[in-house]
């Protein structure tokens, strides 16, 4: 049985993918709730500069992808079966999120721009820029989300179901999607504390003290929406891991046996890294960035420092689980023959 | 449209795995890699008599492949659709079109697609399509010495072997796929199950 261990390069691509969508979905949310609560120039200081990094993790993620199939040179075959196969949607949704998120990237750093530079912008475009933007915008988030969908499906599809890999149960999706919620969150909320303190160091340009009290709130605000939905969304992944588990239990054949055995026994350590490095990110440090994030004031460092450690607990166990949803196929390969 | 597939009375096989090389033969596969396996099963234990022991133990071979099967999991899910099912049954991968995601590997339940890294995709049983479209019979049913295997239609196959079934230990449970394999169980099968002896050769 010559089963290659190309699983690393999934790993990194579903999670940089999903990461991705979830921070663009985040910062759409963030940015709407900031343009109210503020105006249109303050809240794309918010958030441009943090979609513009974008890109390049998804170019990172789809460079990964390509490690793990034999012929990457051949990529464009890979559309065509979008009528039957998940993947084939699964490529195409990535890609398409690529594009069009990259044109509204493109579009939006347009308001970082001087207004003497936008001046010299043709007059149409620059008339049709708002009404363009958040369509692109929207558009980019829908083909982001079913990315994330298809991903799960090419695990969840019923005619992969029979290998018994553990694959074909509602935790695939909720996994896939918790994932998406949880490191774009907290990623988003890195990425603000960064674009924070990077507007501290300009402080000296005119305006700039204004600007900086207006960012802290909606800063502080960000952090308290992206705390809370991680703390929602590993309540979500607690519940049904037991679940899971019970009903994998409660199906009574070998293959699953086998599953749950591994986690007893060779994966047993990382199982429990895995849940404690996700309550302790998603649930500790957050619980502890939203009780700074809604006191003023208070602690500045450390509250800075909850945010990043949050996400990097959250993001290295979204890591160990990766890990171990996929070496329940390896293990399991033999067990079908 | 025809479904070929594939007949082997186990009692008849004595494992001697002329099949798999005549297979790897014609299909010029390196070591590692073979699209027709022969799996030994065996079983028992020591039975007690009295103050001695004795054993009382059951092997048996099992030639398996690509069962080209009827709903084959492997095609639908195939994103560069580079697998199709020709007018006899045959489920074929096209490597020129295949890009080596080892998602048919995935979807298949007994391993039969399989990836060659140093070309980057993956290929399996393809029945002998040349041989046969030419009037020939399939590489491994040539080799057999104990003409134990038999290729043609399924429904004559199963037609022509009263009793033949897909159900031999240790082949997975077929769903609702189609495999089109068949095969007289061993005698020491029907009433002991074995576990699979080479493990590492498969
Ligand atoms: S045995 Fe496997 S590779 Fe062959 S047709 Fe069936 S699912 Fe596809
Ligand atoms: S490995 Fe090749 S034949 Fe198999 S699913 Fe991927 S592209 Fe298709």
């Amino acid at each position: 049985m010559n089963y290659p261990d190309h699983e690393w390069s999934l790993i990194i691509f579903n999670i940089l993918g999903d990461l991705s969508v979830g921070v663009f979905v985040a910062l759409g949310i963030v940015h709407f709730y900031a343009a109210r609560k503020t105006d249109a120039k303050q809240a794309s200081q918010l958030s441009t500069r943090a979609l513009l990094v974008l890109g390049p993790i998804l170019v990172l993620g789809m460079l990964a992808v390509l490690g793990h199939v034999g012929n990457p040179e051949r990529m464009f075959n890979m559309l065509s079966n979008l009528d039957t196969s998940w993947l084939a949607r699964e490529v195409a949704f990535y890609g398409a999120f690529l594009v069009v998120g990259g044109v509204f990237a493109v579009l939006q750093a347009i308001t970082l721009l001087s207004p003497a530079q936008q001046e010299r912008l043709p007059e149409g475009f620059r008339k049709a820029l708002p009404t363009l933007r958040p369509i692109l915008a929207w558009v980019a988030a829908l083909l982001g989300l079913a990315f994330v969908f298809s991903a799960a499906m090419i695990y969840y599809d019923p005619r992969l179901a029979a290998r018994q890999t553990g694959w074909a149960h509602l935790y695939t999706p909720i996994l896939f999607f918790a994932d998406t919620g949880m490191l774009g969150a907290l990623a988003l909320g890195v990425g603000f504390v960064g674009n924070y303190l990077w507007l501290q160091r300009k402080q000296k340009e005119p305006g700039a003290k204004e600007t900086l009290s207006i960012q802290e709130g909606l800063l502080r605000d960000a952090i308290q929406g992206a705390s809370f939905v991680s703390i929602a969304l590993i309540g979500v992944l607690f519940v049904t891991i037991p679940i899971y588990l019970v009903s994998l239990g409660a199906e009574n054949n070998n293959l699953n046996e086998a599953i749950l055995d591994m986690l007893h026994t060779d994966f047993a350590m990382l199982w429990f890294l895995r849940l404690f490095l996700a309550f302790t990110g998603a649930g500790i440090l957050s619980a502890f960035a939203w009780y700074l994030a809604v006191r003023p004031q208070r602690r500045q460092r450390l509250f800075y420092l909850m945010i990043v450690g949050a996400f990097v607990c959250v993001l290295a166990s979204e890591v160990i689980a990766r890990y171990l949803f996929y070496g329940r196929n390896a293990v399991l390969l033999i067990g079908g023959m | 449209m025809a479904q070929y597939g594939f007949y082997v009375d186990l009692n008849a096989c004595i494992g001697c795995k002329a099949c798999q090389m005549a297979c790897k033969d014609r299909a010029g596969n390196e070591p590692g890699i073979n699209w027709r396996r022969v799996i030994e099963v065996g079983g028992g234990e020591w039975r007690q008599s009295g103050t001695s022991w004795t054993p009382d133990i059951f092997a048996y071979f099992l030639p398996t492949a690509c069962h080209h099967c009827s709903n084959p999991p492997c095609l639908p899910v195939c994103p560069t659709a580079a697998i199709s099912k020709d007018d006899n049954g045959i489920v074929k991968i096209n490597v020129e079109q295949c890009i080596g995601c080892h998602y048919c590997e995935w979807a298949c339940l007994w391993g039969a697609p399989q990836f060659y890294e140093d070309r980057g995709i993956v290929d399996k049983c393809d029945f002998c399509k040349d041989i046969v479209d030419a009037g020939g019979s399939p590489a491994c049913v040539e080799a057999c010495p104990m003409r134990a295997m038999e290729w043609g239609d399924i429904e004559e196959l199963r037609a022509s072997h009263p009793g033949a079934t897909f159900a031999v230990v240790p082949l997975a449970d077929p769903q609702d796929f189609g495999p089109n394999s068949t095969y007289t169980a061993h005698v020491a099968s029907t009433d002991r199950v074995g576990e699979i002896l080479n493990q590492e050769e498969i």
